[in-house]
């Protein structure tokens, strides 16, 4: 009989490195355009934060929320950095990358229909 | 095997392949690093893009499924027609600058009157009543109230001008605003159940009370730097309502029908620096006029009077005509001249707004109800 053997994904080569870097680049920046248009959605009055840990922060300060909203992502950005030998830090950078980009664009619209 | 050094040539070939022009090396220094990056850039721009694609699309479902708005349409004269069916009535228009402002449901919503461009500003809960809204040049102020007894209410004021609202809490029995310059005046109950009359500064954010006694009632009023409030007296006494010019403090009571004469008083109004008011007794109704400015009283129209407005220069309301009684909505200048028609209601109109040139009336038509607009004639 055959031993299981655990399956190891070849690693990241370059060019995966390449989208993945440019995919935590814009994870960040959508992190901070998130950011600004929560802010600015709440500064309008039409919008609460529903999110308990961020509304935590919000009710501290916005200064406290922003480090707080940018540590996490940014730092999260960081350590699939550090992971990027390994191909789950992609798929976490692409589907990281989609969910803010969808959120982005829905508040964009959103603002703008008000 | 090694690969050809040179593509084309053959190994073998060393001379001829010496004697090829070479390409230039800066070329391929200057190309690589850019195509390097230019895959990688695309399939990152594509998540990108397709997440955007994604959050668009989740909006124009959510809008299209759970978002309500008001049915506008234009009509053929250049005015506005808003539908709304039982559930939804549009109720309680106010124009202000060039924008009319109303209730319909749990919804405030305002209508620019040029571009046609609507805003829902105001959405209450479940279980708040609103108050109708009211109106200045920039502001549009309403109250939602808990139906729940003590609970404070919440006073909205959108700013049309930054596109913006903020709440404040006001007390459990705070009713209705009006609206002057950057000032919203509400009545409320003080922490003794005596009533009041509030102001907020917007620009300041300020509040101060403006008067407080126990013969202070609602509506409060404001217009063209001028406050009011109605004050009932002791029972059999007339009611009268008291001005109150902002910027030079002074206080004017204007009584609003003499003591014992049995008629009944309504449909009190500001517009400009101009009071007015009906004057019912059981067989006619007298729309009356004050102007704060040279301290006159006047008699406006007389007759079948029901929904009167004022916007400072111009009287409305609406009477009805001939035989078969059909509505007509008419006006009359305070600076003097003729009655003239302003238009003719398909049913009879339940309220009736002018202001900046405009007209507006509400009406019931089978399931349907609408607000209509029109412009006034010179």
């Amino acid at each position: 009989m055959t031993p299981l053997r655990r399956y190891i994904p070849p690693p990241l080569e370059a060019h995966g490195q390449k989208i993945l870097l440019l995919l935590l680049v814009e994870l960040c920046l959508l992190n901070v355009a998130d950011f600004a248009l929560t802010r600015y959605a709440m500064w309008l009055g039409f919008a609460t934060e529903s999110n308990g840990v961020m509304d935590f922060f919000f009710q501290q300060s916005a200064a406290a929320a922003a480090i707080f909203k940018l540590t996490m992502v940014t730092g999260g950005a960081v350590a699939l950095w550090l992971l990027r030998r390994h191909r789950a830090a992609l798929f976490a950078a692409v589907l990281l990358t989609g969910v803010f980009a969808a959120v982005v664009a829905y508040q964009v619209l959103w603002i703008a229909s008000l | 095997m090694p690969e050809d050094l040179t593509p084309g040539v053959s190994p073998f070939d060393r001379a001829a392949a010496a004697r090829l022009p070479a390409e230039p090396l800066a070329r391929h220094v200057a190309a690589r690093p850019t195509r390097l990056w230019r895959r990688p850039l695309a399939l990152a721009v594509l998540v990108l893009v397709a997440g955007a694609a994604l959050g668009a699309a989740g909006f124009a479902a959510e809008q299209h499924s759970f978002v309500w708005r008001p049915s506008v349409s234009a009509t053929s004269d250049g005015g506005w027609r808003i539908t709304g069916s039982a559930g939804l009535r549009p109720v309680a228009p106010v124009i202000a600058g060039d924008r009319l402002v109303w209730g319909q449901g749990a919804y405030t919503c305002v209508l620019d009157l040029g571009s046609g461009e609507t805003h829902v500003v105001g959405v209450a809960p479940h279980g708040t009543s609103i108050w109708p809204p009211s109106a200045g040049e920039r502001y549009v102020a309403w109250i939602e109230s808990p139906k729940a007894n003590g609970v404070r209410a919440t006073l909205w004021v959108y700013d049309t001008r930054r596109g913006r609202r903020q709440s404040f809490a006001v007390g459990p029995d705070a009713a209705t605003t009006a609206v002057s310059g950057d000032v919203v005046v509400w009545f409320d109950l003080g922490p003794d159940g005596i009533p009041r009359v509030v102001a907020l500064d917007m620009d300041s954010s300020r509040r101060s009370i403006l008067a407080e006694g126990p013969e202070i009632d609602y509506p409060v009023l404001a217009d063209d730097g001028v406050v009011g409030w109605l004050e009932r007296g002791a029972s059999g006494s007339a009611p009268s309502v008291v001005l109150k010019d902002m910027e030079k403090g002074a206080a004017t009571t204007v009584p609003l029908a003499t003591d014992g004469s049995g008629l009944s008083v309504g449909d009190i109004q500001l517009g400009g620096r101009a009071l007015l008011w009906t004057l019912q007794s059981s067989t006619t109704t007298r729309l009356v006029a004050f102007d704060l400015d040279t301290g006159a009283t006047t008699i406006v129209a007389q007759g079948l009077i029901e929904n009167p407005a004022i916007d400072g220069t111009v009287v409305l309301w609406t009477t009805g005509e001939g035989a078969s009684g059909s509505c007509v909505v008419r006006g009359r200048r305070l600076d003097g001249g003729a009655e003239f028609d302003v238009g003719r209601p398909a049913a009879w109109p339940q309220s009736l707004a002018v202001g900046s040139g405009w007209a507006v009336w509400a009406f019931d038509e089978g399931t349907w109800t609408y607000l209509e607009t029109a412009r006034l004639g010179q």
